[in-house]
C-alpha cells in the first residue's frame, strides 16, 4: 500500500488514565487490506524530531466504515507526540506492513496475551470466529485494573472463552499467562492419552514479552501445536531496506540465518525463532 | 552569477551530472544500507526516481551482523550498529545482482573488507560485472571491530585500499569517507592519491546512548553511527573543505530530509547528493528534493543544477 495521510476519526484516553493507554481509530486506505497481526509506521511528528516513525500493531479491523483502530501506551517521546494528535488531523502511515498472523481453516485458536500484548490479537479473534474457528483467550497482566482498561470489556463481548492471570491476583490465577494456559492445557493433553483420539488441531498465536513468547513456543513444540509469535524490535525503515530490525531464526534445514522483523514478520512460527540468540 | 530570471521561467532544468566516468539523470542518490537492495521502497517511491542507489555494503563472506539493538534514536537522529549484514559476495553476485542490472537507475555496489586483500577481491570479482555503474569503497564503518574504520582514519591505509580497488577495476571508483578524523583533507588527498575519481561523505559519526533506566548502553553494539538531520552542519562543513583540498566530484550527504538540504550540500561543493535516514521519515523526499531543486533553479535563473556545485565557496 502506498503512503497513506489517514483521517483520525477518534483518538482518546481508555481505561484509568494512569495507565497511560490510548485508542486511536483512523479512517483511510489503511482498512481495505488490513489483516489481523499486521502493522502502521506512524509518522508521529511533521517535523523532525522525533525523526524515527513508530510501528504500531493494529487492534481492530472495520472495512465497512473503512476503519482501523490502534491501541497503544504512551512510553517515550515518539507516543508521547503522537498522544497529541486530535480528531480530524491526518496522520501520515506506512502500511499496513509485515505479514500478519495466518488462519487457519479449522480446529480450535487459542490466543495467548502478555500485556499489551493483547492489542493485536482482538482482530484475529474477530478474524477467527467469523472463520468459524472455536477461539480461547488466555491473557495475563499486571491487574484487574490493567485488563479493564486494556479492553477486558470488548473480549467479554466476544462471547470466548477468557482464561486470565493478573501479578497481583485481583482477577482470575495469580502469576503469569502459563498459569491458565497450563490449567486448559493439560486435560486437552490428558484426554488424549486417555482416548487415543486425535486432538482438533490447535493454532496458537503469541503476542507479549519475550520471556513469555518463548515458554509457550517451547511448550507448543512438546505438544505439536502449531504456534505463531508476533516479535517486537526496533525499526527504522518498516520495509526492509535498513536491516535494523534483524531477528536470527533457524530455517527448515536448522542453519542459522536472518530475517526481518518489518518484513518477513512481525509474525514467525515460534519453532524457528533463536530465543537464546544474540540479544 | 545574475541571470535573467524571466528568461529561465518555464524552461527544462538540467538534472543530470557527470562525475567522473559516473553519469547520473539527476544528483540524488540513495545512501547505502538505508535503501536495501533497491526494491524494498517499490511501493512508496519508484526507483527510477534516484540518480543512482548505493546498496548495502558488501563484504567476501556473509555476514549476521551485530546484536540488537541496533538502532538508538537520539535528537533528530538514528544511531545505527548493523555491523554490515550482507548476504556476501558469491550470494550477492548469484542471487541480488541480476535483478539490480535491471534497475532503471545507476547502480552503485558499496564494499567492505577486513584487509586490503577483501577490498581487491570484491574489486575484481564486480569489476568483471555488467549493470554495476561504480565502486563505493567503504573505508568508514564503524560498526565492525576490524577492518572499516580503521582503513578510514589513517591516510596511508586508505590511500592504500583505494589503490587496490583501483588496480582491479575500470568502473568508476567512489571512496566514502569518515568525519571521525581529525582533518578531512588529509582523508581526501590520500584517496585522491590511491586513485579515487569521486569522494563520497560523510559516513556516520561513532556515538552512543544510554538508556538511564537499565544503566547500560542501548546498543547492542555500544557504539553506533550517528546520521539524521543533527549531523548535517558537520557534513556541510567538511563537503566544504574537501571542496577546496582536492579535485574530484563530491556527493555530499549527511541529513538531507529536503530540498533546502540538497541545495545546501551542492553550494558547499557537492556535485551530487545522498539521501539516507531522510527515507526512514518521508520515503518521498528523492521525488520532493528533485521537484524543489528544479524550482530552486529557476527561481535563480540557473539552467543545470551543476551550476550551483561550490556557489558558496565565492561567497566566503
Amino acid at each position: 500500500m502506498p503512503l497513506s495521510y489517514e483521517e483520525i476519526i477518534s483518538h482518546e484516553s481508555q481505561g484509568n488514565p494512569a495507565e497511560g493507554l490510548r485508542r486511536l481509530v483512523l479512517r483511510g486506505s489503511v482498512a481495505a487490506t488490513a489483516r489481523p497481526g499486521q502493522f502502521l509506521h506512524v509518522r508521529v511528528s511533521d517535523r523532525l524530531e522525533p525523526l524515527l516513525r513508530r510501528p504500531l500493531s493494529i487492534a481492530s479491523i472495520d472495512r465497512t466504515r473503512g476503519e482501523v483502530t490502534l491501541l497503544y501506551r504512551v512510553r517515550g517521546r515518539g507516543t508521547e507526540t503522537l498522544a497529541r494528535k486530535r480528531s480530524g488531523e491526518r496522520l501520515d502511515v506506512l502500511g499496513p506492513l509485515g505479514n500478519g498472523f495466518s488462519i487457519p481453516e479449522k480446529g480450535e485458536l487459542w490466543l495467548v496475551a502478555g500485556g499489551i500484548g493483547i492489542f493485536p490479537l482482538y482482530a484475529l479473534a474477530r478474524a477467527g470466529l467469523a472463520a468459524g474457528l472455536k477461539v480461547h483467550l488466555f491473557w495475563g497482566g499486571e491487574s484487574r485494573n490493567f485488563l479493564q482498561s486494556a479492553g477486558l470489556a470488548e473480549w467479554q463481548d466476544l462471547g470466548i472463552p477468557l482464561h486470565l492471570s493478573t501479578m497481583d491476583g485481583s482477577l482470575g490465577d495469580k502469576g503469569t499467562v502459563m498459569l491458565p494456559l497450563g490449567k486448559a492445557e493439560d486435560p486437552r493433553s490428558a484426554a488424549n492419552r486417555l482416548s487415543g483420539q486425535p486432538l482438533p488441531a490447535l493454532s496458537v498465536a503469541v503476542c507479549g514479552p519475550r520471556g513469555m513468547m518463548q515458554a509457550v513456543a517451547e511448550l507448543g513444540s512438546a505438544r505439536g501445536w502449531r504456534v505463531e509469535v508476533s516479535l517486537e524490535e526496533r525499526m527504522a525503515c518498516g520495509v526492509g531496506a535498513c536491516l535494523g530490525c534483524s531477528v536470527t531464526v533457524r530455517d527448515e534445514r536448522g542453519r542459522l540465518t536472518n530475517r526481518k522483523v518489518c518484513q518477513d514478520g512481525p509474525v514467525f512460527p515460534g519453532k524457528e525463532v533463536v530465543w537464546n540468540g544474540a540479544r | 552569477m545574475a541571470r535573467d530570471k524571466g528568461a529561465a521561467g518555464g524552461a527544462e532544468i538540467d538534472l543530470g551530472v557527470r562525475l567522473t566516468g559516473l553519469e547520473l539523470k539527476n544528483p540524488v542518490i540513495a545512501a547505502s544500507g538505508t535503501y536495501g537492495f533497491g526494491r524494498e521502497y517499490d511501493l512508496y517511491c519508484p526507483v527510477e526516481t534516484w540518480g543512482g542507489i548505493a546498496v548495502k555494503g558488501i563484504t567476501p563472506e556473509p555476514r549476521l551482523g551485530n546484536p540488537v539493538p541496533r538502532l538508538a534514536e537520539t535528537p533528530a537522529g538514528v544511531l545505527n550498529a548493523v555491523g554490515l549484514e550482507n548476504p556476501g559476495l558469491e550470494e550477492f553476485l548469484k542471487s541480488y545482482l541480476p535483478r539490480l542490472a535491471d534497475l532503471p537507475t545507476a547502480v552503485i555496489v558499496n564494499i567492505s573488507g577486513f584487509s586490503v586483500e577483501d577490498y581487491a577481491l570484491l574489486a575484481r570479482s564486480l569489476g568483471r560485472e555488467k549493470g554495476i555503474a561504480a565502486l563505493e569503497v567503504n573505508i568508514s564503518c564503524p560498526n565492525v571491530r576490524h577492518g572499516g574504520l580503521q582503513f578510514g582514519t589513517d591516510p596511508g591505509s586508505a590511500e592504500e585500499v583505494v589503490a587496490a580497488v583501483r588496480r582491479e577495476t575500470d568502473l568508476p571508483v567512489i571512496a566514502k569517507l569518515s568525519p571521525n578524523v581529525t582533518d578531512i583533507r588529509e582523508l581526501a588527498r590520500a584517496v585522491e592519491r590511491g586513485g579515487a575519481d569521486i569522494i563520497s561523505l560523510i559516513n556516520t559519526l561513532v556515538g552512543m546512548s544510554i538508556d538511564v533506566e537499565e544503566k547500560r548502553p542501548v546498543l547492542g553494539n555500544v557504539f553506533g553511527g550517528l546520521s539524521g538531520p543533527a549531523v548535517r552542519p558537520v557534513a556541510v562543513r567538511m563537503v566544504w573543505e574537501v571542496y577546496q583540498a582536492v579535485d574530484l566530484p563530491i556527493i555530499g550527504m549527511g541529513g538531507i530530509t529536503c530540498w533546502q538540504d540538497a541545495v545546501e550540500f551542492m553550494l558547499a561543493g557537492a556535485d551530487a547528493v545522498s539521501i539516507g535516514s531522510g527515507n526512514f521519515v518521508n520515503p518521498l523526499v528523492p521525488s520532493e528534493v528533485l521537484a524543489g531543486l528544479e524550482s530552486y533553479c529557476r527561481r535563480h535563473g540557473f539552467s543545470s543544477v551543476r551550476e550551483l556545485t561550490g556557489l558558496a565557496q565565492s561567497k566566503s
